[in-house]
């Protein structure tokens, strides 16, 4: 472990919510596709993720990196072999089996300093919002359990929010197999989230 | 809130199910909304970088696209080869490559795609087809990291014409008139200068005198050099000699009449000044063999100097330019065998004789030439030089080098250890050994399985062993023979730095250097033995007169930056280099001398700090192992492991050190400089992470912060030292690296705690604490940025918890004493100390603390009192005594908190309703029945 990463304490601030016009204006072109693509499936790409890992952080990450490797590799992108969001999807999903393996080799799961809650909208109240993010982590705790290819599958549906066609697509497998995999997955999910409440950790 | 309904309902779904896809239906996983412009921006900045754009040129890797097919055929992931060597260390130059660091190459010539342009003749590399067609990455749609263009070029023939007469120069007469014809295939080392070093066959023509002939043509073959960003480098090229009949003759002259032979004197002889001209072989060997070889000539002597050119280029085997190749070496030959015959007891014909051999790739007549030159001088009926015989016995045991280098770390893996399905590729049947493109595929897309195949199954060869006992013995015997020996003593001093065999090494190195009066190759190795015995300072005394000595353009990797960082660099290499010292509190820095040392054995090992192996060597220091595969006739498949992650895999000619790195080897690599372009590595003096507790504070004065900083004298250090003194010193840095400020102290030989208080002033960009022993040079540190706390809250501090009646609570208060290990979480009850600035007199502020798991996230909120109450609870409202600064100091309820990894966060809702935190990470909770400390976990070593 590095020094300079080892005893960091660490502030958060959970500001209001900022609207876009508030950001620094844009400082450079993108190439015209790749543009419209990012403001359409940027958030599909960032949910898909963010099913999968621990925290808001790991999924700011690993969606940059997806997409930093997307513009990189745009000009591999054939638009006969795939729509530009199962290309995203797929980039996406290497990068997020690239980031579950490298915490694996670490032998560790300390992911992130900084944690900053899930919600910061669209929540009334306080206690609604340490309900509303509590339950989040059960269930997401409950998916990181389960096998990869159920993650995967129900990280398509609910994080990406993609129809069965659409998942049947980025996964290369029939829409029948789709909904029969859904099944199973959400099945162990369930059975998943309701262990955890006798899983080991801290509790009072 | 509105009830959200997936798009795509799911039929028949179970209640219980249906009721559960409903919720994960209306799951909120929002981004922040920053988020979304931030990222944006970041990619157009990455797309307006000028080396992005010009990456988005179409590239070609046969290699790649080879193993892409086989992984697209078993549906794998494939992830970029990016290394987990550099995992957790990705932040070590960020010095070098922040605000000051080094700008993208982008020259013209740097974004213009030649090597794509240049096809690549690998050998080894094999286009793998799916149905007849090459598969590339793009047709695979996988997803690949972006290729590196750079100024690099392969070998091209000099004069093609000049080249073909050469060719019909050496075909046989009576195949010619024959009509015999044949392409004979050739790997040819070309070196820097473009002339060809080595030579393997890789498949012969079928007639033994046209290989023969294509053997002995191929030295003459001139190339211009491979080029790499620029330089010109040696590299590994397959080469087609294709013999067609074209009549020809071929005169031959006849040797001249004997004379009696006359002794001559080799006169006594002083060291030169400057060592940079008298490499390898010495003035003196070369005078005294040349009189050797003038005598045994006889009569003739200046009729064959006149023909054959000064014997300087007879006793190295090379005729001089202008000279047809053919004529002369049937010239020296036949001179020389008649010089042989002339005068039998004297070595020197034999000499020149056999290196003629030597390079024409004839290995055991070159070594019988060698030893029969040696038995000559032992039997002689007159004086011949110490100095020749060690040459002799010096040559003798290159022969045998270039075997040994074919079984060096060879071995082999079964091919049933590589289970199918794990990765790609066939693994092959039982009783066969695994092939080499399959494991360079395994490399990259599964390193994780092939290390474990590595670890279980790779059977090491062990036939080189004899052969190394058999070359080290002769270069014993040089060594013997004339203490002085450069090449010799060079060779059996790379052997003892490859066994790690330190003492042996700076012995040995410090004879050599004592015999030859200060080469530079023993004081480079006598360094290189220093600075791996813990002598770092010593060792870049004698680097600094070493290189001194060297050529300067052999010398220019050690003093510049350009082995580790493209393009041309911000400030001075010396200002980098400060930037970097792991350890402040030492006279020397560790990390340049590391580069020296790394640089030092690469530019012996490997010839030239330009050499592929060099570049790897010098950033990554030496692989935890090697190993190396056959990959066809007269090549190597080596496997350098540095731990986790891919290895990095070269191709070496089987008689060579020098190799070239695969296609992959060189992407990853590549991939692997842009994030780490140097590592510090386990073998230079150690660093340990110091188990300190440092919290920031808002200081007295407006932007300056004040560091507490806790730490308990860890073990290994109260008990090396044996009661000497140790040294503290806490470092201020400023961005650039550079230290503002310095503060030393020196501790009593049986203090165990260390509390301080450090003020930092504006400009501050770095705080360094550090434990140092000048005794054993052990030391320990932590580095932490420093930044005026911002939003209103200070760090957390983690003390012993609050007496109830406590109620002075201030960060200088009697009270507040720190835990003395700040990463455990031990006990029942634990204490946790802040501020919080910027309070309004009549503003309220509520409370809580909570635990965060590492493991699964899963947040456990803390019940707590602050100083001076006695009952827990898990929210408290506040209000300050006084306007300005709050000071908080609660104690924390552990009893229920099980073991595990936590993150300790406070969180305080401010009067305005926003709620800002502070948090504590990498907290580790002892089991909860632990009430004190146990015995500390032994210090960490800081790896970067």
């Amino acid at each position: 472990m590095s020094p300079e990463t080892g005893r960091k304490a660490t502030l958060q601030v959970a500001t209001p919510q900022r609207t876009l016009g508030q950001h620094p204006p844009r400082e450079g072109a993108l190439p015209e596709d790749f543009e419209a693509w990012y403001h359409e499936h940027r958030s599909v790409v960032y949910r898909f993720v963010r099913f999968r890992v621990a925290t808001r952080e790991v999924a700011e990450d690993v969606t940059s990196e997806v997409f930093m490797k997307a513009l990189r590799s745009l000009h591999r992108y054939d638009a006969g072999r795939a729509s530009p969001r199962t290309w995203l999807l797929r980039i996406a999903r290497n990068a997020v089996t690239d980031h579950l393996r490298s915490l694996k080799r670490k032998g560790s799961l300390h992911v992130s300093l900084d944690r900053v809650p899930d919600l910061v909208s669209d929540v009334p109240s306080q206690d609604e919002r340490v309900l509303r993010e509590e339950r989040i982590q059960t269930i997401l705790n409950g998916a990181s359990t389960l096998r990869k290819p159920d993650q995967e599958i129900l990280s398509l549906r609910y994080g990406a929010g993609l129809g069965n066609q659409e998942i049947a697509d980025a996964l290369g497998i029939s829409g029948n197999a789709v909904a029969v995999r859904l099944h199973r997955a959400l099945k162990r999910l369930k059975d998943a989230v309701y262990d955890s409440n006798t899983a080991p950790g801290p509790t009072r | 809130m509105s009830i959200k309904h997936h798009p795509d309902p799911l039929e028949d779904l179970p209640p219980e199910l249906a009721e559960l896809d409903q919720e994960l239906s209306q799951l909120v996983l929002d981004e922040r909304p920053s988020f979304g412009p931030e990222l944006r921006n970041e990619l157009a900045r990455e797309w307006t970088r000028p080396s992005a754009q010009a990456r988005s040129g179409v590239w070609m890797r046969p290699a790649l696209a080879a193993s892409v097919a086989l992984l697209a055929f078993t549906g794998l992931v494939v992830p970029p080869a990016r290394a987990s060597l550099v995992e957790g260390v990705q932040r070590i130059f960020e010095t070098l490559r922040g605000e000051e660091a080094t700008p993208e190459p982008a020259s013209p010539s740097a974004l213009s795609p030649e090597r794509a342009a240049v096809p690549r003749t690998d050998p080894g590399v094999v286009v793998v087809t799916s149905g007849g067609e090459a598969v590339t990455t793009e047709e695979a749609g996988i997803d690949l990291p972006p290729f590196q263009p750079g100024t690099s070029a392969f070998p091209t023939l000099l004069d093609k014409e000049a080249d073909r007469q050469l060719v019909r120069r050496y075909y046989p007469e009576e195949l010619q008139r024959a009509g015999v014809r044949g392409v004979v295939k050739l790997q040819l080392w070309v070196d820097e200068d473009g002339s060809v070093d080595h030579i393997q066959m890789s498949q012969g023509s079928g007639v033994g005198a046209l290989d023969r002939a294509a053997l002995r043509a191929a030295p003459e073959l001139r190339f211009k050099p491979a080029m790499r960003a620029g330089v010109p480098v040696g590299t590994w090229v397959e080469f087609d000699l294709v013999f067609e009949p074209v009549p020809s003759l071929v005169t031959l002259a006849e040797p001249g009449a004997l004379e009696t032979p006359m002794i001559p004197e080799v006169d006594g002889w002083e060291p030169p000044r400057d060592w940079s001209e008298a490499a390898v072989v010495p003035a003196p060997i070369l005078m005294e063999s040349q009189e050797l070889l003038r005598v045994a000539m006889g009569r003739d002597r200046r009729a064959l100097e006149d023909e054959l050119g000064p014997l300087e280029g007879v006793l190295s085997g090379d005729p001089p330019p202008g000279i047809d190749p053919v004529r002369w070496r049937e010239r020296a030959t036949r001179a020389l065998e008649a010089a042989r015959v002339r005068d039998p007891g004297n070595p020197a014909p034999y000499l020149a004789l056999a290196r003629i051999r030597r390079k024409q790739g004839l290995r055991n007549d070159a070594q019988m030439l060698f030893e029969e030159g040696l038995a000559r001088a032992a039997s002689a009926d007159r004086p011949v030089s110490p100095r020749l015989v060690a040459e002799l016995a010096y040559e003798s045991g290159r022969v045998v080098r270039e075997n040994w280098l074919g079984w060096r770390n060879l071995g082999e893996v079964p091919a049933p250890a590589l289970l199918p399905g794990r990765c790609a590729g066939s693994a092959g049947s039982p009783g066969e050994v695994a092939s080499s493109e399959t494991l360079l595929t395994w490399n990259y897309y599964c390193p994780g399985a092939l290390h474990e195949v590595f670890g279980a199954a790779f059977q090491p060869r062990a036939e080189g062993n004899r052969l190394r006992s058999t070359m080290l013995e002769s270069f014993v015997r040089a060594v013997e023979a004339y203490p002085a020996h450069v090449g010799a003593n060079t060779e059996i001093l790379l052997d003892l730095a490859d066994r790690e065999a330190w003492h042996e090494l700076r012995e040995g190195a410090r004879r050599f250097a004592w015999a030859s009066q200060g080469h530079p190759n023993a004081l480079l190795l006598e360094a290189v033995a220093l600075h791996r015995l813990g002598h770092s300072e010593e060792a870049a005394d004698v680097f600094k007169v070493a290189l001194e000595g060297l050529d300067p353009d052999r010398a220019r990797g050690f003093q510049t930056l350009e082995l580790l960082m493209d393009g041309p660099q911000a400030g001075s290499p010396d200002a980098v280099w400060r930037a970097l010292d792991p350890i402040l509190s030492t006279a020397v820095n560790e990390r340049q001398v590391e580069h020296w040392a790394r640089a030092g054995y690469a530019l012996l090992r490997f010839g030239s700090l330009q050499a592929d192996a060099s570049r790897v060597w010098v950033r990554y220091g030496r692989p935890q192992e090697i190993r190396a595969f056959g990959a066809g006739p007269g090549l190597r498949l080596e496997f350098w492991d540095y731990g986790a992650g891919p290895d990095v895999t070269f191709y070496r000619p089987a008689a060579s050190q020098n190799g070239a790195l695969t296609v992959e080897g060189e992407d990853y690599v590549t991939d692997l400089e842009g994030v780490m372009p140097h590592w510090y590595g386990t073998r230079a003096r150690p660093l340990f992470a110091l188990p300190a507790q440092i919290a920031q504070f808002r200081g007295t004065r407006e932007g300056t912060t004040e560091a507490k900083i806790h730490f308990a004298v860890p073990g290994e250090f109260r008990s090396a030292s044996s009661g000497s003194e140790l040294e503290v010193g806490v470092f201020l840095l400023s961005a650039s690296g550079v230290p503002m400020e310095t503060l030393r102290w020196t501790l009593e030989p049986r203090q165990e705690r260390v509390d301080l208080v450090v003020p930092a002033g504006p400009g501050v960009h770095r705080l360094v604490v550090e434990l140092f022993d000048p005794t054993t040079g052990m030391a320990a540190g932590v580095r932490t940025p420093v930044s005026s706390p911002a939003g209103g809250l200070s760090e957390l501090l983690l003390v012993e918890p609050a007496e109830v009646d406590r109620i002075d609570v201030g960060r200088m208060g009697q009270g507040l004493r720190t835990r003395p290990s700040a990463s455990r979480l031990v006990g029942e009850m634990a204490g946790v100390f802040l501020e919080i600035y910027e309070m309004g007199a009549s503003e309220t502020y509520r409370l809580r603390a909570e635990l965060v798991s590492a493991e699964n996230g899963a947040v456990v909120p803390l019940e707590m009192r602050p100083a001076g109450q006695s009952l827990f609870g898990e929210e408290w409202t506040r209000r300050p005594l006084r306007a300005g600064t709050a000071p908080e100091f609660m104690t924390l309820d552990l009893r229920g908190v099980g073991p595990g990894a936590f993150t300790l966060r406070v969180l305080v809702e401010r009067g305005d309703g926003h709620v800002v935190y502070r948090e504590l990470a990498g907290l580790d909770r002892v089991a909860p029945e632990a009430d004190e400390d146990g015995p500390a976990p032994p210090l960490e070593r800081v790896e970067f």
